[in-house]
């Protein structure tokens, strides 16, 4: 059974997991969703920060023709 | 400074002039377009102005080619040719867009469609996600529902 401690990828290379603290963040809009996973050090800068957009619609082109 | 979510103007007029092809074209008896264009997705800072004037794909605005970010972006997967539901056309990616390991060069709030194909590189349609900065992670769009309520492109 291994005992290595867990690392996690970040600015400031690999990091002891628990010395980061995680914060989700989510952004619900009309047009999308969004969630945010953020992760800061010790002295609360961000080291690592990924989001993931869902966007719930696009965009409709509406023609327009003459009528004679 | 702001970018403005919008189908491109010039893109309207370049479908009527058969500028893209999302799909096979069907004969028309003069030309058949047997091949689509390939289409790309780029990111544009927060403080860019990208809106329905954009005429074609440029840097100005872009994120910078550093922090795994390659300028002109990525290729749109387009494995579905556009569809028509009663009234309404439609087309959408079939599958997310993402960027992995990323690290953005500043905050960012739009992308950018155009197609690559095409000289000149002309622009399809600026849609926008909220201001965000990404670190040393992975920035995921993804797509609508694939329906005509919904689509990224749809003429209703």
């Amino acid at each position: 059974m291994s005992n290595e401690t867990p690392l996690i990828w970040t600015s400031k290379g690999n990091v002891p997991l628990d010395s980061v603290k995680q914060e989700i963040i989510w952004d619900i809009q009309d047009g999308y969703i969004k969630v945010v996973e953020r992760y800061r050090d010790e002295n609360g800068d961000i080291v690592k920060e990924g989001a993931h957009v869902y966007s719930r619609y696009g965009l409709t082109g509406e023609p327009a023709i003459a009528t004679f | 400074m702001a970018n403005t979510q919008a189908m491109c103007s010039s893109f309207k007029q370049e479908l009527l002039c058969g500028s893209h092809a999302f799909g096979a074209q069907a004969a028309n008896g003069v030309r058949t377009v047997v091949t689509k264009d390939t289409f790309y997705a780029a990111l544009y800072l927060a403080s860019a102005t990208r809106n329905a004037s954009d005429t074609a794909y440029n840097t100005t605005g872009e994120l910078a080619g550093t922090g795994n970010y390659t300028q002109g972006g990525i290729a749109v997967t387009n494995a579905t040719a556009p569809q028509l539901t009663t009234t309404t056309a439609w087309w959408n990616p079939s599958a997310s867009l993402s960027w992995a390991n990323l690290t953005s060069s500043g905050a960012f709030d739009a992308v950018l469609i155009y197609n690559n194909t095409s000289t000149g590189k002309l622009a399809v349609s600026v849609h926008t996600f909220g201001s965000q900065s990404i670190t040393t992670s992975t920035f995921t769009l993804t797509m609508p529902a694939a329906d005509s309520t919904n689509a990224l492109i749809r003429i209703a």
